[in-house]
């Protein structure tokens, strides 16, 4: 399941499915430079120069512009039209440069192309270069040299199997910064669990004791709990985040906003409580739903009519019945917490993971959201087999034959 | 929320989204009119461009319905689809989709819909699709349940005796009976969606085009609106996004309701 996602990421992210994987991780407004760095990143191209070539247009002022159009590199002038169109198949760079020499030395008025370059760079395939630049526009200005790189290209399958074996032994590359993104993740993750872990087992406890006795009394107190989590889950965390962050700030002082610096466990505070008061609703929703199922069996109706108390009942017989769904909740809900909040850690400018990756979406990283996405689904997949396991270990019912089930 | 509040709650927005299409919400920035604090003029206040709050958070609602509509369809035609394929023919379309269905599942919502988002280059498009992408798998879960078991009802026997192809059986027979079903699962969808397009565009990959909630909130939380006492935006934004859940919501719990029964307290 886990070489299925990263295949599907891997085709997502880096086959080209959705545009130029490279434009998507260079960002629209890269240089052709950027680009062509892009896909050397992403293993779209091996052997990777960055200056394979300077090119420098003498002559009257004019701007012309090269591009990749069909795999030929295409000149156009200043109105788009096309001035001449270069193979790139099967020629040697030193082919195209002297097809691109003759082509602005052909133009009215005549120019002309100074090329910076070593001579064995001439000798590589000018496949290359349309390799390296992709869909980049590069353009040629009197006193504005531009660089062309050159790279050898990969194909799609050799691609994917280098990526396999590459996730296969964790290595994740470096992200934009030029970090080791497995050694971010774990460093970054770590602090997101350290106030995701506690909120959400406090936010469990709580959630649970307060469903088991809506369920058990329901009442005014019933309606009002539903009544808010309904309210409280329809209000976006966008916007409930900022108000609890300055009520438990700025308002009532109980918590400093300063940057990450010990001591940490205020700083880790705040976020745990804003998380508890944010996520406590929808639980306290789930579990309620479930005693309320499982109140209506028969057999806690028998224990009702037998005359034990309430407290017996919600305690000695509801809550230990609900045990196995709950914490098969609780399994396969831990491994996100990893990933921490998004919203939190950017509100109190906590550096966590989960400021990591919207630092990689505003940075189009696309292999620190790989990693990521990758990661969080192994995690899942452990945490739902343990689930399982578990599940089946409280609930004998789980583990009855098929057969005998029915 | 009464049905007929939640009705009404929801024809008020359709109206905002025809009018904000229309382009009656727009107006033009004027920086002498910024941070202009609520009269009867703007009720809301004014923004850091001197535009009308309310009129932005009014105009928000085309967006939010777009993408709730959009997003949801794509959720729940897919989910439907794939649903009845998996389960009345069974086999290997049904082990394909459990598999594929599995896969989507098995990464993080809100990871996935990130990603999707980005590949997607963001935009009212991106936010459709990922949102919708992502969002079929309970769809389709729930359906293919309900299909294998209206598969041996009577009536479709009856249906397949008659000579009637799967086609027709899964659009005469099978969708009218899974209609209540896909009724909540389109509410539920669109709900995720329009909180979805919020964080999305908070995040900097979903709306970039014309006024959005998600928007709102990031230029809120950017200039620091609470932290110099100005909730009109925050809260403007916050009640419109709420007031749509919430009549969705409740339109879903009434459809859920029909088809379960009430329950007794225990004590």
């Amino acid at each position: 399941m886990l070489a299925c996602a990263a295949v599907l990421l891997f085709l997502l992210l880096e086959s080209g499915v959705a545009g130029d994987p490279a434009r998507a991780e260079a960002g629209p407004r890269a240089t052709p430079a950027e680009l062509a760095a892009a896909r050397a990143r992403l293993g779209m191209v091996k052997d990777f120069l960055p200056d394979a070539l300077r090119l420098e247009l003498a002559g009257p002022p004019r701007r012309l512009n090269l591009r990749v159009e069909d795999g030929d590199l295409v000149l156009r002038d200043a109105l788009d039209a096309e001035q001449a169109r270069l193979p790139l198949r099967g020629e040697s760079l030193q082919f195209a440069v002297t097809r691109m020499r003759a082509a602005i030395e052909g133009l009215d008025p005549p120019g002309a192309l100074v090329v910076q370059a070593e001579a064995a760079v001439l000798d590589l395939p000018a496949s290359g270069l349309g390799a390296a630049l992709g869909d980049a526009r590069v353009d040629l200005e009197p006193g504005f040299p531009a660089t062309l790189a050159w790279g050898r290209p990969v194909p799609l399958p050799q691609r994917v199997g280098a990526r396999l074996a590459a996730v296969a032994r964790l290595d994740f590359g470096l992200d934009r910064a030029g970090r080791p993104i497995l050694g971010e993740i774990a460093r970054r993750g770590a602090r997101s669990l350290a106030y995701a872990l506690p909120a959400f087992l406090a936010t469990t406890a709580l959630a649970f004791a307060l469903a088991l006795w809506c369920a058990a009394r329901r009442g005014w107190l019933d309606r009002a709990l539903m009544t808010a989590s309904a309210v409280v889950m329809s209000v976006s965390a966008i916007a409930l985040v900022p108000l609890i962050r300055r009520a438990l700030t700025a308002d009532l002082g109980l918590f400093p906003l300063r940057p990450w610096s010990p001591p940490y466990a205020p700083l880790l505070a705040l976020p745990a409580l804003t998380w508890l008061l944010i996520a406590l609703w929808p639980e306290l929703r789930l579990y309620r739903t479930l005693a309320v199922e499982e109140s209506e069996r028969p057999w806690l109706r028998a224990a009702r009519a037998r005359g034990l108390p309430p407290r017996r009942l919600l305690w000695g017989h509801l809550a230990p019945n609900l045990a196995a769904p709950v914490l098969a909740h609780v399994a396969v809900t831990l491994p996100y917490l990893f990933l921490g909040s998004l919203l939190l850690e950017r509100a109190y400018d906590l550096p966590g993971l989960g400021e990591y990756l919207t630092d990689a979406l505003a940075a189009h990283d696309a292999r620190a959201l790989e990693a990521a996405t990758l990661i969080a689904a192994a995690a899942f997949l452990v945490a739902h087999a343990l689930a399982g396991a578990l599940a089946a270990a409280l609930d004998p019912r789980l583990r009855a034959p098929a057969s005998e089930a029915a | 929320m009464s049905r007929r509040l939640a009705l009404a709650a929801l024809a008020a927005y359709a109206l905002c989204a025809v009018v904000a299409a229309a382009g009656a919400f727009v107006s033009a920035p004027d920086l002498a009119a910024a941070w202009a604090p609520p009269s009867a003029g703007n009720w809301l206040g004014t923004d850091q461009l001197g535009r009308d709050v309310l009129a932005q958070a009014l105009a928000g609602a085309r967006v939010a319905l777009l993408v709730g509509l959009l997003a949801g369809g794509i959720a729940t035609v897919l989910g439907a689809a794939l649903g009845i394929c998996a389960g009345w023919n069974g086999g290997l379309a049904d082990r394909a989709i459990f598999a594929a269905s599995a896969l989507v599942s098995a990464v993080p919502g809100v990871l996935l819909v990130l990603v999707l988002g980005f590949l997607f280059g963001g935009g009212t498009l991106g936010v459709f699709l990922a949102v919708g992408l992502c969002s079929w798998v309970g769809t389709s879960r729930l359906v293919r349940a309900e299909t294998l078991r209206l598969r041996g009802a009577d009536f479709v026997v009856a249906a397949r005796a008659g000579g009637a192809g799967g086609g027709r059986i899964a659009l005469r027979h099978l969708l009218p009976n899974l209609a209540p079903l896909l009724g909540v699962q389109f509410a539920l969808a669109f709900v995720f969606a329009v909180k979805a397009e919020i964080v999305l565009t908070f995040l900097g990959v979903g709306v970039v085009e014309g006024p959005s909630w998600g928007r709102m909130l990031a230029d809120a939380w950017g200039f620091g609106d609470l932290d110099h006492g100005r909730w009109t935006r925050l809260a403007g934004v916050s009640a419109a996004a709420a007031g749509l859940v919430l009549a969705v919501q409740s339109l879903a719990d009434r459809l859920r309701d029909r088809a379960a029964p009430g329950s007794a307290p225990l004590a």
